[in-house]
């Protein structure tokens, strides 16, 4: 059941109805019952995989919470990690590292032959997984105290705005709003949650779906299209790729606004950041945020020497390409972005500012920069194989000619326009529902002109949320 | 009073775009509802076809440009009506919902022409799947089988009243839309499909062979990515033939010549992995016990060709030929099959 679909729609309108009706208790079972329907509508099989990672994470959080002694709890945690790693590690990693480690022994005049899985992703594994180990981590840290009531972990666990494609939230933050009776939003809360699901929407639609088919195109042509049809695709994805999942997440956060949780926010307008750890502190938070805390800081973090600091970035980034996607396109992905993290922190200057101040006119070439960097890393994220990436970045450097793919720009273009200019709007307002500040005039063509290009670009069949496939 | 600004404004911003619309709806083509144009100029002709559809034809661009179905009833006469339902750049998988949803519905044909290239059985050809899914999904389809839903009634109402919603889909091309309007530019595959009345595209038909370095380099990296067969496309072109056998519709299946010699530069294991496809194929037609032509004599011949594997006229008239001979001497039953649904 996907966000960007009228099931959802009127899923959420039912459970949102029956929400007032019930009491603390009640309210948690319908959140659980609902989000086990709304998981099982992809593939009910796999609801045993959540099961067995809410029953593990409980059980290991309460027998924490039983024993004082270091090493029992150590050992608790080492149960939590093997479970949730290992499932993470039959369903998403086994084919990769046994097909990487045959083809290693193959180089080396080895044959290895053994078997790989016949298995399909679960949707959302990675999501729900890094949550439920951040609750354990947590608890043997004694940064919280066990969750005590198993209705309540179990809805931490699944709640559904968020179970498929984050925020991966955080126990301390969200494990404490399921143990009180929330109210249904009303009034501006309404009027909020309602502006961010359909501004998620929106992005979702018109942006991301309306340049999904020009960057399939460009990356499909990789090998012989025009550089600029090229350039075009690759900023097509960055658009695609930004709507879709900050639409997601405006959607989450809408969502479960509407049932009185409040989720973290997950993406701060990254594209206007003027280096690469603003971006990173812009861009999917609640990933940067979990590898800062449960990676980057254990491994060292900047504590040590400047080259310690520089391979604790790196191994992070690594990790977090890694996270995306059973592939080396994902890993080369982390390490350029690792290799950007680590010269920035080189050469920044001592008056960078924060990552949320409005950029000036001064900062525009910054901004530039910084875009183009992460586009480029896009390419590595996008293409099917390194051969296909090489294929698409040489088509840019050496400026293949070719034929101009016209649609594409007269797409990518004005959505880029209206990307930034939403984002422009969020970053001056510091809100994400920016447009509810605005003069009436204003926002009266505003949400017209929005209902007209909803209207365009819908119709067409749906594109899965491309954060499902992690 | 200043309650009503924000929906008065809404109102009249939509209220002026669907007048636009309407005024301009009449210069731009039909709604596109099928995944691919082809696909839905095809669906229309098989819908509107006559009662009897001897011999139909199935594969990819290759066979859609090269077996003319016309021809091939003159030269076999036995199969008086013909149809190329050939898709391009579509695989095995999407071939088979095609038959399914369109020639086995309406028609109980005698005889199935399979003609395939390498290029439709990689299983690891980047969006292969998802060709499958944009073309079950696409709404076109879902009503002509009858699987449309609630949403799929109300999308249709709404382009029965509102021209805004019936030029949609033409509307997420503004640069045709411009070059329509005012002349400015192409208006690119807007232009007709150029298909036959019989489904084949003619477009290649006046030119001669060119050969492209950089269409090379696009099939080492699209098509022939990761080179693999013998998984889903050919489990597809299995139920191509069971499809076919369930409703007594006799199966030939084709394998089409090509300029295999440049073709092969494309390929990770050059002539080998041409070596291993016709294998492939040939072991499927003895599974089945299907007749499998070749027509090697045509292969790396530039004169039948205008690029690596779409045919001219020339080529055309030559396959059909050749294929009419070894089709006509299996002396088959040429009642129609059973219509099965």
């Amino acid at each position: 059941m996907a966000f960007n679909s009228v099931q959802y729609l009127v899923f959420l309108a039912l459970v949102v109805s029956a929400y007032p009706l019930l009491r603390k208790r009640g309210q948690n079972v319908l959140l659980l019952i609902a989000s086990y329907v709304f998981y099982g509508a992809w593939d009910w099989r796999f609801l045993s995989l959540l099961w067995i990672s809410t029953a593990t994470d409980y059980l290991v959080g309460r027998g924490m919470g039983r024993h004082d002694d270091q090493r029992d709890r150590r050992r608790l945690l080492l149960v939590s990690m093997v479970v949730n790693l290992g499932l993470l590690g039959v369903f998403k990693y086994f084919n990769f590292f046994a097909d990487s480690a045959a083809t290693l022994l193959e180089s080396v005049g080895l044959g290895a032959d053994w078997p790989t899985l016949n298995v399909v992703l679960p949707v959302g594994i990675s999501f729900y997984t890094f949550q439920t180990m951040s609750y354990t981590i947590d608890v043997y840290r004694r940064r919280i105290e066990p969750g005590e009531d198993p209705l309540a972990f179990a809805v931490f666990v699944a709640f559904f705005p968020q179970l498929v494609a984050g925020p991966i939230e955080r126990a301390r933050r969200l494990l404490p709003q399921f143990s009180v009776r929330r109210r249904i939003a009303r009034g501006d809360d309404l009027v909020t949650s309602l502006h961010l699901i359909g501004l998620g929407l929106f992005k979702k639609v018109v942006i991301a779906d309306a340049v999904a088919p020009h960057v399939d195109k460009a990356f499909s042509g990789a090998a012989s299209a025009g550089w600029i049809t090229l350039v075009v695709g690759v900023v097509g994805f960055a658009l695609q790729i930004y709507g879709d999942f900050s639409g997601y997440s405006h959607i989450a956060r809408g969502s479960a606004r509407l049932l009185g949780i409040d989720l973290m926010v997950n993406f701060n307008q990254p594209y206007l950041s003027r280096n690469i750890t603003h971006f990173w502190r812009t861009w999917h938070i609640s990933l940067s945020t979990w590898l800062r805390d449960y990676l980057y800081i254990p491994l060292g973090g900047n504590r040590g020497s400047k080259w310690a600091t520089y391979r604790n970035l790196m191994l992070t980034m690594l990790l977090g390409g890694l996270w995306h996607g059973a592939a080396w396109t994902f890993v080369a992905w982390g390490a350029l972005h690792g290799a950007f993290l680590a010269l920035h922190r080189r050469f920044r200057s001592s008056t960078a500012g924060t990552e949320l101040d409005m950029p000036r006119l001064r900062d525009v070439p910054a901004v530039i920069v910084t875009f183009a960097a992460v586009t480029l890393t896009w390419v590595f994220f996008r293409a099917a194989s390194f051969g296909e990436a090489w294929s698409y970045l040489s088509g840019i450097v050496s400026l293949r000619p070719g034929a101009v793919e016209r649609t594409a720009v007269w797409i990518v273009v004005p959505a880029f326009v209206v990307a930034v200019v939403i984002d422009l709007a969020q970053r001056r307002a510091r809100r994400h529902e920016a447009i509810m500040s605005w003069p009436r005039l204003v926002r009266g063509f505003a949400y017209g002109a929005a209902a007209i290009a909803f209207i365009v670009f819908s119709g067409s069949a749906p594109v899965p949320f491309l954060y499902f496939q992690f | 009073m200043r309650r009503l600004i924000v929906p008065l404004i809404v109102l009249t911003l939509v209220t002026g775009v669907e007048l636009g619309a309407r005024k301009v709806e009449n210069r731009v083509p039909e709604p596109l509802t099928w995944d691919t144009q082809f696909s839905q100029d095809k669906a229309t002709q098989i819908a509107d076809w006559g009662p009897r559809l001897d011999v139909v034809f199935t594969g990819s661009s290759v066979a859609q440009a090269n077996l003319d179905p016309g021809l091939f009833s003159t030269l076999s006469p036995q199969f008086e009506d013909g149809y190329n339902a050939g898709l391009p750049s579509r695989t095995p998988m999407v071939w088979r919902q095609f038959l399914l949803d369109t020639v086995y519905r309406e028609h109980c044909p005698s005889l199935l022409v399979i003609g395939v290239d390498i290029r439709q059985f990689n299983d690891n050809k980047p969006g292969g799947e998802g060709q499958l899914q944009r073309y079950l999904n696409s709404r076109g389809r879902l009503e002509a089988v009858g699987d449309d839903n609630i949403w799929d009634n109300a999308e249709s109402w709404l382009e029965a009243h509102f021209a805004l919603f019936r030029i949609r889909s033409r509307l997420r091309e503004p640069d045709k839309v411009v070059a329509r309007l005012w002349d400015i530019g192409d208006i690119g595959d807007w232009r007709n499909t150029n298909l036959s009345p019989e489904g084949r595209y003619r477009s290649n038909d006046d030119r001669t062979y060119e050969a492209s370095e950089g269409r090379i380099e696009s099939l080492r990296n699209g098509a022939f990515l990761d080179l693999s067969f013998g998984g889903k496309e050919t489990t597809a072109l299995r139920g191509i033939i069971d499809d076919a056998a369930q409703r007594g519709v006799k199966v030939v299946l084709v394998e089409m010549p090509t300029m295999a010699e440049q073709l092969a530069g494309a390929l990770p294991h050059g002539s080998e992995d041409q070596e291993r496809f016709t294998m492939t194929l040939a072991g499927v037609a003895d599974e089945y016990g299907i007749p499998f032509f070749r027509f090697p004599e045509m292969d790396n011949k530039p004169i039948y060709y205008s690029d690596y594997y779409h045919m001219n006229w020339t080529g055309v008239e030559t396959i059909t030929t050749l294929l009419a001979e070894e089709v006509t001497a299996l002396d088959l039953d040429t009642n129609a099959g059973v219509c099965v649904n």
